[in-house]
């Protein structure tokens, strides 16, 4: 069943087509990768996805609704969820308090007592719960992505977009996230959408199916391991051979 | 985690302050004084504290709620007791039209736009006033003969000199209970994200706009209550010059930001600390207050750039006396 459907979304800024005439169909439950180097318009498709940006052009369906000109808040009350590449903590809140805002917002719309359960659950499975008193400005830039991850997760999304999570993680928190995600995904049904730049070997232990974007446009879609040794995309990353 | 125990130190400062001006003689003034600016630091709080957008219109909220007050005893005196009902009545009426016409419009922008737009509300609105002699226009509303007549000067003298008080107390003690139930539900989390990050708030699920706009009336009307009870029922008269004078816009921004923005105490003590200091240096240097004021608070600023609470609080975390504090 889709989940979420994108029908020729375009996005320009002045004389710059960000997105361009994009389509993208997002199963229930599914683990997309999207991958595409710097500029391809990856961060911008999460935008207009997440509500941030409304596009010029064409449609984004969630669960058959329309949700085109949709605030980004109402998008979130649906089951639109999202984390972004440089984490955007509540800073002189506590981790905890950061989390509980999220299962008190999403889609859980959970009373204050409540969300704080909800909130310790979701800090202790990123594993940074003896950090939970502290205030979020003061953790690290990979526990304030975890804090993200929890955050988004407690807001019980339907669909949840990760913007380069794993960047800038050691090969074992990339491990110990990607089993995470994959078992929370599997636990809760969440369709998750991963973006990243350059994390290939990432992205094919986790997706099931990979979109390249490359200068705004959609250039291949495919099963994960097919799609990244297609000649199109080692061209994308590498240039064409010219000797 | 509802946490209403920083209630208590709250009620303890507030019955002290009520208690030295009852007790000690000569002290109810200065402490009554001291309470209008707790009063408008509270109300003020409750929208620069919780968002982080400055009113600069913030005085004009006091001016309608005084208005309100100024024209049910002047034109409805008729009625009796019943006129400071209906004051009280027109001081809320007034404060919720006005601050859904400037919210709901000025709300939309982000930080500084907001703030500028609504610096010309103040102005316009006394300019309105005066010019279109609206309610006596710059003759203003002038209350003592009407209340002597209707109401016998032991009541009337007893409205301004012991009502008003009260009014204004029940104002402060009703302020600081509000806050502390925003801080301690779903709405003081809600203005907490959207202060820190409104993108971010916005994707989370948050109406940002719904809940600024819900912070800007409740501090409107409460603003408007103690134009009500502290300007028009106590002094008796109502001018334009002085219920829409910006510097009481400016002296709230200096409270909330000295004692901590978005805190419960931080009003509370940044107003005790601005209105005694202004008190006895109007006294020991008459005219010349605000030349030794100024500085002071720029001192006391660079200090404590999160106001006395907020380093208060930063010290105290990690102590049992922490849960106390907010």
């Amino acid at each position: 069943m889709v989940l979420l459907k994108l029908e020729g979304v375009t996005k320009r800024f002045g004389g710059l087509v960000a997105v361009d005439h994009v389509d993208l169909e997002v199963e229930r439950g599914e683990a997309l990768g999207i991958v595409g180097p710097n500029g391809s318009g990856k961060t911008t498709l999460y935008n207009l996805i997440s509500g941030v940006y409304i596009p010029d052009e064409g449609k984004i369906y969630f669960e058959g609704k329309d949700i085109t000109d949709l605030p980004a808040h109402e998008r979130a009350s649906l089951g639109i969820a999202r984390t972004f590449q440089i984490p955007r903590p509540f800073g002189s809140a506590t981790v905890r308090e950061n989390v509980a805002i999220g299962a008190m917002f999403g889609r859980a719309k959970a009373g204050v007592e409540e969300a704080m359960e909800i909130a310790d659950e979701y800090i202790k499975l990123v594993g940074i719960y003896e950090l939970r008193d502290k205030e979020a400005r003061l953790l690290t830039p990979l526990e304030k992505k975890l804090m993200e991850l929890a955050r988004a997760l407690a807001m019980k999304p339907k669909l949840l977009l990760l913007d380069e999570l794993l960047a800038g993680m050691n090969p074992k928190d990339i491990g110990r996230i990607i089993e995470l995600i994959r078992r929370v995904k599997e636990e809760e049904n969440i369709a998750v959408v991963s973006m990243v730049e350059h994390l290939m070997h990432a992205i094919t232990k986790f997706a099931e199916r990979v979109i390249v974007m490359h200068q705004g446009k959609k250039l291949i879609e495919g099963e994960t391991r097919e799609v990244l040794n297609h000649p199109k995309v080692v061209e994308v990353y590498l240039g064409k051979r010219v000797v | 985690m509802a946490n209403y125990k920083p209630l208590i130190p709250t009620l303890v400062i507030y019955t002290i302050l009520i208690a030295i001006g009852a007790l000690v003689p000569g002290m109810w003034q200065p402490v009554m004084f001291v309470l209008f600016y707790v009063a408008i630091g509270q109300a003020l709080n409750i929208f620069l504290g919780f968002t982080g957008y400055v009113n600069f219109g913030y005085v004009a909220l006091l001016g309608v709620g005084a208005y309100g007050m100024g024209v049910a005893l002047k034109y409805y005196t008729y009625l009796g007791v019943g006129a400071i009902v209906l004051g009280v009545i027109l001081a809320v009426f007034f404060a919720l039209l006005l601050s859904l016409a400037v919210g709901g419009v000025a709300l939309r922008l982000r930080g500084a736009y907001f703030a500028i737009a609504t610096i010309g509300v103040n102005e316009g609105l006394k300019h309105l006033i005066e010019g279109a002699r609206i309610w006596g226009g710059s003759h203003g509303i002038i209350l003592s003969g009407t209340l002597r007549k209707a109401f016998g000067s032991e009541f009337a003298n007893y409205l301004s000199t012991f009502v008003a008080d009260v009014f204004l107390i029940a104002i402060v003690v009703i302020s600081g209970i509000v806050t502390i139930y925003i801080l301690n539900n779903r709405i003081g989390y809600a203005l907490l994200a959207l202060r820190e990050d409104e993108d971010a708030a916005k994707v989370m699920g948050i109406n940002v706009t719904k809940y600024k706009l819900i912070a800007f009336i409740i501090s409107s009307v409460i603003a408007a209550l103690i134009g009500a009870s502290a300007w028009t029922l106590k002094m008796t008269y109502v001018f334009p010059s002085d219920v829409f004078a910006i510097g009481y816009t400016v002296e709230a921004i200096v409270i909330v930001m000295l004692g901590g923005a978005g805190t419960l105490l931080g009003p509370l003590i940044g107003g005790i600390i601005y209105g005694v200091l202004k008190y006895y240096l109007s006294v020991i240097l008459p005219g010349l207050q605000l030349l030794i004021l100024a500085p002071l608070l720029i001192v006391i600023v660079v200090l404590f750039p999160e106001g006395i609470i907020g380093y208060v609080k930063k010290k105290l975390r990690y102590t049992s006396v922490f849960e106390y504090v907010m």
